[in-house]
């Protein structure tokens, strides 16, 4: 079940009803149902995998923190303890690593051999495992693995209510894209009473209706001309590709946040409260700051499970090089089992890299030209090189295979003469003028709310104005999202979905 | 449940809220009304108008000229047919139709009736075509059922202004088409008949090639080839409608350039009509490359005849309703 289909449409607001309607006690049995039904609509079978993670990290979270209560009772000693937590965590790691690993990399990994095979002269034919890969895998596998590690860390009880816990793992507003949620913040929210609040449900509605908006206006109608060109690689040229990755860039940005939008208002109509995952991420000014703006719940994840274990930036600067890269290769490889994200994942890494090394020579001129790291003109140059080296990347992410990526990188250093006809550009493109200039005053009306969200919140502002303006505003994004919207041409489920 | 002493403002509030949204609704949906070229001229027929009834595919619109088998036999003609419309449409369509007409005579065209046209559409003309065959029909039980039966059904095909053929264009007219329609209200005698009666006239823009030709000659009739269940069952509820409101019914094979798998499924249908006691009567004997008389131009493509084709199947058919309807 889509956001953006009708069923959700009808979904949702008989969720809402009957959550409401139930005493607090019998609620979160509602939720949980609605979530396994949600996931269902997909593929019912794969329900069991979100089960068996469930399981696998309660149970762990109840032995590790039994293991906690005897070393504070003093019924066990420190060494064992942590000898026994030690095997909890591995044990719930390696198996829900293990289910991922076999659902989204098996091929990758079974196509790797054969190449490896093929080339050195053999013909390794290994078996060949085509599952359909379970929607939002990624996603709530982290999820459940982010539990576990805090009730390691000692950070989080572990959660007693198997019921509460397993809703945890599945509520349906960010089950298949995130945000990757945080037991500590969403647990205990679960028993919470919650009330229906008229603000706070207008503010949701506006929220969800802001992320439609994105999704059906702005990213469907940019992805099949986005899909016309990287599916043909050989057919065009420089100018369309840097047009279709700047528009890739707008897509991507439009579909992802649209679904955290949709999800984190759809749960706050509940009362519930979910991560940001967005922060304006094309306003950042450098690539580190680009990564905390964008998928913000994911890069969290990473420092906190990830780069901070291995040991952070409190390390050499050579095995702070190497904690980098590892960190960003395995990003890379989380978006999916190709070798296009691995080398993104790379890419973003290497970034990250120099512009760390070159920030004292960079700081060094700044200093000698005596500009202000606040100035206005630095921060729109730097920010316009960030989202140009973004851009570049998002090629290697969305080209269908690394060999087309080369092709298509090798042709943006290649002059054409379709730079000097835009009419030729875009019927390459298969685009036609109106809908480029349509596409571009979306983009224009995406900078102007950033430009405002910068400034100040707008639902806040929103829920401020009498209700005939707010009503006006309501009705213009409705009437804007079924007026303006793309519907049922092509594939209009979220990028994200894949991961 | 509310945290706000304000409940019943609030509910009459939000209701309201639902009522202003559905009168944009409706009124933005009859603004982008798409009277798409086939739907013109049969939606404005009068009721109790209509004496022959001619639905189907694409090649219904091709092969027949409502107006000039009007004129030859005195019997109002009308067609009520689109791209790759399937049986099921047609017999929904054909229910629509019986709730404001009486006509002597219903024709099913062949086509229809042989291809699982949904199956070879691709998601564009899906959504783009199929559902152009529910613009007759107003907004009823019906219309969602014939909706739920088109597709795998999304919902959006059954509003005008979610549709997203020819969305944009849609919407630049919609306002010239606004004007239209206060012109029609105001002014009665503006509902005439259209002479066009659902006819779009194939006029040989591009023939059919050779290539295209030969091409359909490697095409081998499949032997075990065998209807759908689907569309049997829907042929078999077209029979049962037409027989209930005593109405006569009659299929038409439309000229197509010899197709060796589209014998077949001639061959089928008329097998399956032959049990159900019917005839089949086709236009295209296919007995050499263009049928018996049908010349190189009187196609624009392999499956749909031109102006000079579609005045020959006319002829043939306006004599057929002198000797037949009286």
């Amino acid at each position: 079940m889509l956001f953006n289909s009708l069923q959700y449409v009808l979904f949702l607001p008989v969720v809402i009803g009957l959550y409401f309607f139930l005493p607090h006690k019998f609620r979160w049995m509602l939720l949980l149902a609605a979530s396994y039904f949600f996931y269902m609509s997909w593929n019912a079978s794969y329900a069991i995998l979100i089960a068996i993670s469930t399981v696998i990290t309660y149970l762990s979270g109840i032995l590790i923190g039994r293991e906690n209560k005897k070393l504070s009772d003093g019924l066990s000693d420190e060494k064992t303890c942590k000898k026994n937590k030690h095997i909890f965590v591995a044990l719930s790691f390696s198996i829900n690593l293990a289910i991922l690993a076999f659902f989204k990399y098996s091929p990758m990994a079974i196509r790797t051999f054969e190449r490896i095979s093929a080339i050195l002269g053999g013909s390794l034919d290994l078996p060949d495992f085509r599952y359909l890969l379970p929607v939002g895998i990624s996603f709530y596998t982290f999820q459940a693995l982010s539990y576990t590690m805090d009730v390691y860390r000692g950070q989080i009880e572990p959660s007693k209510h198997i019921g509460k816990y397993a809703l945890f793992v599945s509520f349906f507003p960010q089950l298949v894209a995130g945000p990757i949620e945080r037991s500590s913040h969403l647990l205990p929210q679960f028993d919470k009473v919650m009330k229906f609040d008229v603000s706070r449900a207008r503010k949701a509605f506006l929220l969800i209706l802001w992320g439609l908006f994105k999704k059906v206006v702005i990213a469907d109608r940019i992805a099949p001309t986005v899909n016309h060109v990287f599916s043909r690689v050989g057919g065009n040229n420089g100018v369309t590709f840097i047009l279709a990755a700047f528009l890739f860039a707008i897509q991507i940005y439009c579909d992802f946040s649209a679904y955290t939008d949709i999800a984190i208002g759809s749960a706050n109509i509940m009362g519930y409260d979910i991560m940001k995952n967005f922060k304006r991420p094309y306003f950042a000014k450098s690539i580190s700051d680009f990564w905390h703006r964008w998928h913000i719940s994911l890069s969290s994840w990473f420092r906190d499970y990830l780069y901070i274990p291995l040991g952070g930036s409190r390390v050499s600067k050579l095995r702070w090089a190497f904690n980098i890269m590892v960190v960003f290769l395995v990003s890379g490889l989380w978006h999916g089992a190709s070798w296009g994200f691995v080398m993104w994942g790379a890419l973003h890494g290497l970034y990250l890299l120099i512009g760390r090394i070159t920030r004292p020579l960079k700081d060094r001129v700044l200093g000698l030209m005596s500009i202000n790291r606040e100035n206005k003109l630095l921060g729109f140059i730097s920010g316009f090189i960030t989202f140009t080296l973004v851009c570049f990347a998002w090629i290697l992410f969305r080209a269908n295979s690394m060999r087309e990526a080369m092709v298509i990188i090798k042709s943006l250093f290649t002059f054409s003469e379709y730079i000097l006809s835009i009419n030729k550009t875009l019927s390459l493109m298969n685009l036609s003028v109106n809908d480029f200039a349509f596409i571009l005053l979306s983009a224009l009306l995406l900078l102007s709310v950033q430009i405002v969200q910068a400034k100040t919140s707008i639902r806040e502002f929103m829920e401020r104005r009498a209700w005939p303006i707010r009503w006006i505003v309501y009705l213009s994004l409705i009437f804007g999202i079924i007026l303006l919207g793309y519907y049922g041409v092509g594939d209009s489920s979220f990028i994200y979905f894949q991961f | 449940m509310f945290n706000s002493d304000k409940k019943p403002y609030v509910l009459i509030r939000a209701i309201l809220f639902v009522m202003v949204f559905v009168l944009i609704f409706a009124f933005l949906e009859a603004l982008t009304y798409d009277r798409t070229k086939y739907y013109e001229g049969w939606m404005y027929v009068y009721e109790s108008d209509i004496d022959v009834l001619i639905m189907g595919s694409s090649q219904a619109d091709a092969s027949f000229d409502a107006k000039y088998i009007t004129e030859k036999t005195g019997k109002n003609t009308v067609i009520l047919s689109s791209g790759a419309q399937s049986v099921k449409q047609t017999y929904f369509n054909l229910v629509e139709v019986l709730k404001y007409q009486r006509p002597e005579l219903v024709v099913v065209e062949e086509f229809s009736i042989v291809e699982d046209t949904l199956a070879w559409m691709d998601e564009n003309e899906l959504y783009g075509l199929a559902f152009l065959n529910l613009d007759g029909m107003k907004m009823s039980p019906l219309k969602l059922r014939a909706a739920f039966s088109a597709t795998k059904f999304e919902g959006y095909g059954v509003f005008h202004i979610m549709r997203e053929s020819g969305k944009t264009e849609r919407l630049l007219f919609a306002l010239k088409h606004f004007a239209l329609q206060l012109k029609r209200i105001f002014n009665p005698k503006e509902r005439v008949l259209n002479p066009a009666r659902g006819t779009v006239l194939h006029v040989p823009e591009s023939y059919a090639t050779f290539e295209q030709y030969e091409a359909s000659l490697n095409n081998k009739a499949d032997e075990n080839f065998q209807l759908t269940r689907e569309n049997k069952r829907y042929m078999e509820k077209i029979i049962k409608l037409c027989d209930k409101n005593e109405i006569k019914l009659e299929f038409v094979k439309t000229p197509l350039i010899k197709n060796e798998s589209s014998i077949s499924g001639h061959k089928a249908i008329e097998k399956f009509l032959n049990e159900k006691g019917y005839d089949i009567k086709a236009y295209n004997l296919m007995e050499d490359n263009y049928g018996d008389t049908y010349l190189y131009e009187d196609f624009t493509d392999v499956n749909h005849v031109s102006a000079s084709g579609m005045r020959k199947v006319s002829d043939w058919f306006a004599e057929h309703i002198n000797n037949t309807l009286k």
